[in-house]
């Protein structure tokens, strides 16, 4: 079964990111990238703040992980529609209602450390549903290697490509 | 001072503010945006200026001046030491710690030693002892504050003090720092050179520096020497060591200061940081205590020898440039208050009030809770400053001893000696940070001879060795712990399967989708 | 040397010239760090 996802739009294709770990590992023995589709809550973040210099507005994005309820704020992005497999998606655990609590905590604690002062922010936080990011596993029989397809940064998964 | 002198002062805060609302009306805040919040990666030079000024703008521009004005040439060893401090630490931790804390994925200095370290125990004693220790920090900042504002207005020093205390909270509550970010290179530039011009036009002032070192001769000679006036240190190596060391390799254990070593872009930032500080450190650290002695013949029977730099800038520096070279340093002197106060707001409410005590405390409760320390640090701050106020110097020496005897062996170990281990470290926390604290409290130094950061740094030394090989059975370093320092130590890129949360991303995501993939399988 | 007893001027000029040498070692021995700042910038 398949459906439509808004991803967000990456540059690092299936051989980027093989020859990224190819590169590292020294290793000829990949398998192919394999591609996993991963949901977060999207919110965009309209903040204001009086400072000595007057009041201040901030337009933030912050992402949500899905699975487990992680926040982040992210650089402005752009999604496209994807249709992906249902083996290649992750399914969300974590509700709405429950990321925006997690959203308004993030952001509010991004501007305090970003803008060194301690305030309560005024935050108006608008949902913008779910969006997708496309990993890749790329790996071998001794390792695999998670790869974010929007900026190649990897990380190390205990369970095996092969 | 002259009405000049404040004309140009005010003159300076209109300009500075100025520049940062007219760059907020253009616009410019959304650049400003990314400039502050976009995980700027700092540079070799920022690591480096940063690595000294990031607690000592009040203890330099007070402290040194006054310690030189008392003691004469003695005060040379703090400088002989802390000339070396940036490149020591950079040398020795900086490149290390870069690459443990990025595998380990830590973002704070108490994190990291969690991580290292693995135990609540580690981060709840680390947090209290570095709150505790960051206040006296920010009263020294209070304290050179109101004394800098009272000099140069004339007005009372309470009221003086007040308007300091006030302004670190107006900035710490009300973003002072976005005010002035366009500002701070301004700044340092200013701080610099009105330094050096007051250097320069003291030993213009006296004939030079041979010239005013005969007249300091023919006033004490025991000034000249090593051993401060009337030779009232002689023969006491333990407590020049302590002088010596304080500033030095003092640095490695303060986590106000470590941090840094974790935001360079690169861990080979370090090499050229460990440059720019010991270039920085030549021309900025003797400095103001050379002023402080050449004080001695500029104003003699200068009342308190704390504000000997600022009298003499009073004095020799044209109306304007002092103006000038005073805000600039009370600048510097309220954004390091504003600064260690958030800190200190940050790990009582995150590292300590949300994860001992309160785990779903609210965002309203967590800004509360770092406003009401601050608040409270504010208060105790201006009472002590006001009723008794302690030297500067003896301040920043107390909390420096402290602090460096509490957690240098934990965060040099942490990347040099694969044995040290949690009881290794708390022990060593425990004891350093206790016969530091003792041995200033009841002033053992001037009987035993021996400085609280020497003994100190021994003794927490000595217990994490003895308990780390002691408890090496029973509380063994992780496996996967070891791993990364064999990897730490290797010059070289992160293998991936190394690689932890990269500036703290993936971490979770990888988690999920292991899981995912795993029972796929099964 | 400036008017300073030996022992002062060492104390005040030696140290300073110790941590230029330092430095200057510690860049010798360092030279391949730089090894390491593909790293970051290979992604």
């Amino acid at each position: 079964m398949t459906e439509p996802l808004y991803v967000i739009e990456g540059t690092v294709t299936a051989e980027c990111a093989s020859r990224q770990v190819r590169d590292l590992c020294d290793s000829d023995a990949l398998q192919p990238a394999q591609p996993i589709y991963y949901p977060y809550h999207a919110f965009r973040a309209a903040c204001t703040v009086a400072t000595l210099i007057g009041r201040q507005e901030r337009q933030l994005h912050c992402l949500v992980d899905a699975m487990n309820g992680q926040g982040a704020t992210a650089e402005p992005f752009t999604t496209r529609l994807r249709v992906a497999a249902a083996s290649e998606q992750m399914q969300p655990d974590i509700s709405p209602t429950a990321a925006h609590a997690v959203a308004r905590r993030t952001v509010s604690h991004h501007l305090g450390k970003a803008l060194r002062m301690i305030a309560a922010f005024d935050i108006k936080l608008e949902a913008e549903g779910l969006v997708w990011k496309q990993f890749w596993v790329v790996g071998s029989t001794q390792y695999s290697v998670l790869v974010d397809s929007t900026n190649g940064a990897m990380h190390p998964l205990r369970s095996k490509a092969g | 001072m002259s009405s000049t002198v404040i004309v140009f002062l005010l003159l300076y805060y209109v300009v500075v503010l100025g520049i940062g609302y007219w760059a907020m009306r253009r616009g410019a805040g959304e650049d400003l945006e990314g400039f502050l919040l976009g995980g700027r990666k700092v540079g070799p030079m920022a690591t480096a200026l940063t690595l000294q000024s990031t607690s000592m703008s009040g203890y330099m521009f007070l402290g040194a001046g006054g310690l030189g004005y008392l003691q004469g040439y003695w005060a040379m060893w703090f400088a002989a030491g802390d000339i070396g401090g940036g490149v020591l630490n950079l040398s020795i931790i900086g490149r290390r710690m870069r690459k443990l804390s990025q595998m380990m994925g830590a973002l704070t200095s108490i994190e990291y030693l969690e991580k290292r370290y693995p135990s609540a125990a580690v981060r709840l004693f680390a947090g209290i002892l570095t709150v505790f220790l960051l206040g006296f920090y920010v009263l020294a900042q209070l304290i050179a504050g109101g004394k800098g504002m009272a000099l140069v207005t004339g007005i009372p020093y309470p009221l003086a003090l007040a308007i300091a205390v006030g302004i670190v909270l107006v900035y710490t509550f009300m973003g002072g720092y976005l005010a002035v970010a366009y500002t701070d290179f301004f700044q340092s530039i200013i701080m610099l050179v009105g330094v050096m011009w007051i250097v320069i036009a003291s030993l213009s002032e006296l004939g030079g520096l041979t010239a005013a070192n005969d007249a300091i001769a023919a006033v004490d000679p025991t000034l000249l020497s090593v051993w401060g006036r009337d030779l009232g240190f002689q023969g006491q190596w333990g407590v020049v060591a302590g002088a010596l060391l304080i500033f030095s390799i003092g640095y490695m254990g303060w986590p106000h200061v470590v941090t840094r070593h974790m935001a360079m872009s690169q861990p080979a930032t370090a090499r050229k940081a460990g440059v720019y500080a010991t270039v920085w450190n030549l021309f900025f650290v003797p400095a103001p205590y050379l002023v402080g002695i050449l004080a001695i013949l500029i104003l003699p029977g200068l009342e308190d020898p704390e504000m000997a730099i600022f009298e003499v800038a009073g004095l020799l520096l044209p109306a304007a440039v002092t103006g000038l070279v005073m805000a600039a340093i009370m600048a510097a002197i309220m954004s390091t208050a504003d600064s260690l106060l958030l800190q200190t707001g940050s790990i009582a409410s995150r590292d300590l009030y949300e994860r001992f005590i309160n785990p779903q405390a609210s965002e309203k409760q967590m800004v509360l809770v770092s406003r009401a320390l601050v608040l409270v640090i504010a208060v105790i701050g201006y009472l002590v400053a006001l009723i008794e106020p302690p030297s500067v110097f003896g301040i920043v020496i107390f909390a420096t001893s402290v602090l460096g005897s509490a957690f240098l062996p934990a965060y040099v170990c942490a990347v040099w000696w694969r044995k040290a281990n949690t009881p290794g470290a708390l022990a060593s926390m425990i004891v350093g940070a206790s016969v530091a604290f003792l041995w200033e409290y009841l002033g053992l130094a001037a009987s035993t001879q021996l400085a609280p950061m020497l003994t100190g740094v021994v003794s927490s030394t000595v217990a994490m060795i003895a308990v780390s090989l002691l408890t090496a059975k029973i509380a063994p370093v992780p496996a996967d712990i070891l791993q990364i320092m064999d990897e730490a130590a290797r010059v070289g890129p992160i293998p991936p399967q190394l690689l932890a949360a990269s500036d703290g991303a993936m971490g979770s995501e990888a988690a999920a989708i292991d899981i995912a993939l795993s029972k796929r399988r099964d | 040397m400036f008017g300073l007893p030996v022992e002062t001027a060492l104390l005040v000029f030696a140290f300073p010239v110790f941590w230029v040498l330092y430095t200057i070692v510690f860049l010798f021995v360092s030279r391949h760090w730089k090894r390491e700042e593909r790293e970051d910038g290979g992604t």
